[in-house]
Formats: structure tokens, C-alpha cells, sequence
């Protein structure tokens, strides 16, 4: 029973896979991300100059990392949009509705695709470590550390976008919410500084993703920050579940 | 096959269903009359489980819709009033896609999937992409995707909605070769479909249901009498006394019209008088050009139920 279920994800997996790359969306998300991202390291690695290895980190990966953070803020709700929005649109919710998926199975499908989209356009972003190796630097850690941050920051955003698409039919309104939360999840770090009060302070700071992002781009893996992050993505997923279950409201 | 018991759905502000009752014979063409807005959706959408009821039960082979879902799925193949179809994806694609969503044996899905194709018509377009199709053809693919996993029962909202002549007449003989095998529930506003096509009809108005059971029951049930139609050369008064008189007549009209009379001779229910006017009208020499028995349709009966009731 449990194959038969793991089949019949991975059926609608491969689904959304396919209609993702067989779309022009993807390919044009992927090559403005690139060339904007491929511009902005060009201008780091000239900055950095005569730099060691060490300095290199601070100069280059820091930021470039902090950079494409920040472009999948735009990215992720472009990519999550049509997951759900679309399918309402199209009426063929209802075909996965009366068919053997559960929700848990049509959000766990859809949110893996969304994230294969992810790696994909940052499968690219390789080439800089290896540019960066040409020019002997060597600190894998840190790298890998930030390549882990980043895709899990991005996993929250594209929990936020599953669920603002499962909110309505308008693939836009879709998109523009969820950068809207995603956004002010950002800026709450920034309300922080507006409060003298210790612990509503600490747990503002706790709930914006950048803080929990920043250390791993420094290299510090903390168990506090999976917890965070798993617990993000748990939480707007099951947002989702529920939105999908209200129509039985 | 399908038992409905007090279906009740309240949308905020609106009763779509009202105490809906009805059952659905196994291995009948059941045909789900109503006007535009009567609660045919909301009834099949609760059919299918894809919302629930506020009250009421519906059973499927005796199991709960809404308390047993799983024990139900893969009974029903449901075809939604607007067809849930992948544009991007071809034809064969799409139909091994809907076959696997819906437990289909991986060895069982090309088997399926290429019996249905050729039973639905669908082998000059397997190939294509479904968002390149005519309105006929992607009706065709929506119903395909139901029948795909064998499902016993058939529900089809509306199905021939939007469609030009020669397609409405094949998707009817479609759903007419399911029969027998399957129980077919379709909903429609389109009479004479659901005259040709069905066994069995429910007339729903406002949520509520008018009248259900057998076709022919519903219709014999609104024929207050029987009415003969003789086109004849030559009437007149005398002739109509002497039938009112001497036969089981209870009225007679007639209008001129051309070179001829129309004459329309009203009889009590449960009396045949097709003969005795028949003999009457060679015997006098009224010079019979013509004799019918007008029957109330099903568009009678539908518009007496909606509108009068």
C-alpha cells in the first residue's frame, strides 16, 4: 500500500516536472537569475582582488550567497505561482481530488518539483566555487554550509508560495501575496532595533529567516536553525493541507 | 447503486439542495434533469465527494460517501461540468496519467489506456496535445479519463454542452454503449438527449426534488387523457355530436387548415379510441388524410415540474 502511494506521488511528481521543463518559464527564470547573479560575482571576485582564502569567504561567498537569497525572494513565488493556482484554474484540482492522492501526497509532489527548480537554477551557480578553486581557494566547508542554508531558506519560501497558491485561482495575486509574506518575514528582523523589550526582541529576531540564514553562510551549522527552518516549511505546508481541506468546510 | 438520503447543501446565504432524495438503479442510464442553476453540480459534486453535504447520506454499493471515501474511489469516474484536462499533454499521456492517479496496476495502465482509446474514438488523435484539439474531441479525452480505471459507476455533468450536432450525437452514442455494463448517472437540460438516452430520470427545481423513477411511469403519470389527431377533407359540427355521442369522446376541437381540417379528439385516461375514430372517419368518408396519438413529452413534463410547480 505504502509503494502504491510512493508510485502515485511519483507519478505526479515526474507530471509537474515535466510540465515545468517543457515550459518556457523555467528557462527564462534561469537565465536572468544567471546572468544577474554571474554579473554580481564578476564584480565581487574583481573587488576582492589580491585576497587570501579567508578574506575570499567574507568578500565573495558572504555576499554573493546573501545576493541570491535575496533574488529567490522574487524567484520562488514566480516558480510556486501555478502549482496549485493553476491547477483550481484549470479545474483539474478536481481530477487529483477524486483520484487516490490524499493531500498530503499532491503537496509533498508538487513542493519536491518546486524545489528540482530550484536546484536546477542553481546547479549553475557551481561554476563559482570552481572559479574560486582556479584561484586557490579552498574553505569546501563553508561553501557546502552555504549551498545548505540557501536551499533551505529557499524551501521556506517555497512552503510560503505552495500556500498563498493554494489560497486562490489568480496565479498573480498568488505571487504577489506570497512575496508579501516572504517579505515581511524578512523585514522583522528590522522591527527588532524598534523594540527595548529583550524578549519580544529575541523572539522577532527567532522568527526572521535571514538571522537563521546568515549562519550558516558563515559556516555554523546549528541544530536551532534546522529546527527553525523544518519547522517553517512544516507549518506553511500544512497551511496548505488546510486550505486544500476547506472545502470540506 | 447510488442511494441519496436528505441531501441538504446550504452555501451562505442560498440552499442549493433541499432534502434532495433519490436512487440510482446498478446497470441504468439515469438521466438528472434540471434548469441552469436547480442544483445538478452540487449534487454530483457531492456524489463524487468532492464537497460534503451540510446534512444527509449518500451511499455508493452501500458504502458512505462521506464516512468511507477510499471504499468508494475507485467505483466512480466522474466527468466535471468543465473538463479537467492538461493542456500541455498529449493524449496518451494524459490517459496513462489519470490511470495511474487512480490505482491502476502499472501492467493493467497500456491495456486500459489503448481499450479506451479506441472505444472513445480517440486513435487519429492519441498523439496530439490536448490544447490543440477541437471542443469535440477534448470532450471525448474528458470522458476517456473517466473510464479509464473501469469504474462501475459514471457520472457525467452535462457532457454535451457546447457542442456542434455531429458531436453531441457521438458522445450520445458513447455514453449509450456504456450501458448495460456500467450505471450511468448524467445530468443535462437537454430533453430530447435525456429522452433517447435514459431509463430512468430525476427532475430537480430549486434544489428540491420534482419527480424521480422510471421514464416512462413519469410520463404516463402526466397524461391526463388520451389525444387523437385526425387530418381529414370534410367536417363539421353534426359530426362532431354524433362522435361525442356515440363514442368514449370526451371533446372535440377542430381548427381549417389549407385544404384541410385538423381535428383533435380528447378521450378519458386509460380508454384507446384510436380504432372507433379511425372506423368512424372511413365509414362517414370524411376523407382521412392522416391519424396520430400526441403523447406529452418529456418537455412538456419537464416545463409543467420547473416552471408550474
Amino acid at each position: 500500500m505504502r509503494l502504491i502511494k510512493l508510485r502515485e506521488t511519483w507519478i505526479l511528481f515526474v507530471k509537474e516536472i515535466k510540465d515545468v521543463f517543457q515550459g518556457p518559464l523555467i528557462y527564462i527564470l534561469t537565465g536572468t537569475f544567471c546572468l544577474l547573479i554571474g554579473w554580481l560575482f564578476f564584480n565581487y571576485l574583481l573587488g576582492a582582488g589580491r585576497l587570501t582564502s579567508l578574506n575570499m569567504t567574507s568578500a565573495v561567498i558572504v555576499p554573493i550567497f546573501g545576493n541570491m537569497n535575496f533574488m529567490f525572494l522574487f524567484l520562488a513565488p514566480m516558480l510556486t505561482m501555478r502549482l496549485i493556482a493553476g491547477e483550481k484554474k484549470a479545474h483539474t484540482i478536481e481530477l487529483l481530488f477524486i483520484s487516490n492522492l490524499n493531500h498530503f501526497q499532491i503537496i509533498v509532489a508538487k513542493f519536491m518539483a518546486s524545489l528540482c527548480m530550484v536546484l536546477f537554477m542553481l546547479l549553475f551557480t557551481v561554476v563559482f566555487p570552481v572559479i574560486l578553486h582556479l584561484s586557490g581557494y579552498s574553505d569546501w566547508g563553508t561553501v557546502g554550509s552555504a549551498y545548505l542554508g540557501m536551499i533551505l531558506s529557499i524551501m521556506c519560501y517555497l512552503s510560503v508560495g505552495m500556500f498563498t497558491s493554494s489560497l486562490t485561482e489568480n496565479q498573480i495575486v498568488a505571487a504577489f501575496t506570497s512575496f508579501g509574506i516572504l517579505m515581511g518575514l524578512m523585514l522583522l528582523v528590522v522591527s527588532v532595533n524598534a523594540t527595548n523589550n529583550w524578549m519580544l526582541g529575541n523572539i522577532v529576531q527567532y522568527l526572521s529567516i535571514p538571522v537563521h540564514y546568515e549562519s550558516f553562510v558563515r559556516g555554523a551549522i546549528r541544530s536551532y536553525d534546522f529546527v527553525y527552518f523544518f519547522s517553517f516549511i512544516g507549518f506553511f505546508l500544512w497551511l496548505t493541507d488546510r486550505s486544500l481541506e476547506s472545502r470540506n468546510w | 447503486m447510488i442511494k441519496i438520503e436528505s441531501l441538504t447543501k446550504i452555501w451562505p446565504g442560498i440552499t442549493a439542495l433541499d432534502k434532495v432524495s433519490f436512487e440510482v438503479r446498478q446497470g441504468s442510464i439515469h438521466g438528472f434533469l434540471g434548469p441552469n442553476g436547480a442544483g445538478k453540480s452540487t449534487t454530483m459534486n457531492i456524489i463524487t465527494g468532492l464537497i460534503p453535504p451540510t446534512s444527509g447520506r449518500v451511499f455508493i454499493k452501500n458504502h458512505d460517501v462521506c464516512k468511507e471515501r477510499k471504499s468508494v474511489l475507485g467505483l466512480v469516474g466522474f466527468l466535471p461540468e468543465h473538463a479537467p484536462l492538461y493542456d500541455n499533454m498529449n493524449v496518451l499521456e494524459y490517459l496513462k496519467f489519470v490511470a495511474s492517479i487512480n490505482m491502476v496496476p502499472s501492467r493493467e495502465i497500456k491495456k486500459n489506456v489503448d481499450e479506451i482509446i479506441h472505444s472513445c474514438g480517440l486513435l487519429k488523435v492519441f498523439s496530439r496535445t490536448i490544447g490543440n484539439l477541437s471542443k469535440g474531441f477534448r470532450q471525448r479525452v474528458a470522458l476517456a479519463q473517466t473510464l479509464v480505471h473501469s469504474p462501475e459507476l459514471v457520472i457525467l455533468d452535462e457532457p454535451t454542452v457546447g457542442l456542434d450536432p455531429n458531436s453531441v450525437i457521438e458522445i450520445r452514442n458513447l455514453i449509450k454503449s456504456l450501458a448495460g455494463g456500467r450505471t450511468v448517472l448524467f445530468s443535462s437540460h437537454t430533453l430530447h438527449e435525456v429522452d433517447l438516452l435514459c431509463d430512468d430520470i430525476t427532475i430537480i427545481g430549486n434544489g428540491r426534488i420534482m419527480r424521480s423513477g422510471n421514464k416512462k411511469k413519469i410520463i404516463n403519470d402526466f397524461q391526463t387523457g388520451q389525444v387523437v389527431v385526425a387530418d381529414v377533407k370534410k367536417w363539421n359540427d353534426a359530426m362532431a355530436t354524433e362522435v361525442k355521442l356515440n363514442m368514449s369522446v370526451e371533446r372535440v376541437e377542430y381548427v381549417r387548415k389549407n385544404d384541410h381540417y385538423v381535428v383533435k379528439f380528447f378521450s378519458g385516461k386509460d380508454v384507446d379510441i384510436r380504432h372507433q375514430i379511425s372506423k368512424y372517419l372511413v365509414e362517414c368518408e370524411a376523407d382521412l388524410l392522416s391519424l396520430t396519438e400526441e403523447r406529452p413529452g418529456l418537455e412538456d413534463i419537464f416545463q409543467k415540474v420547473t416552471v408550474d410547480e
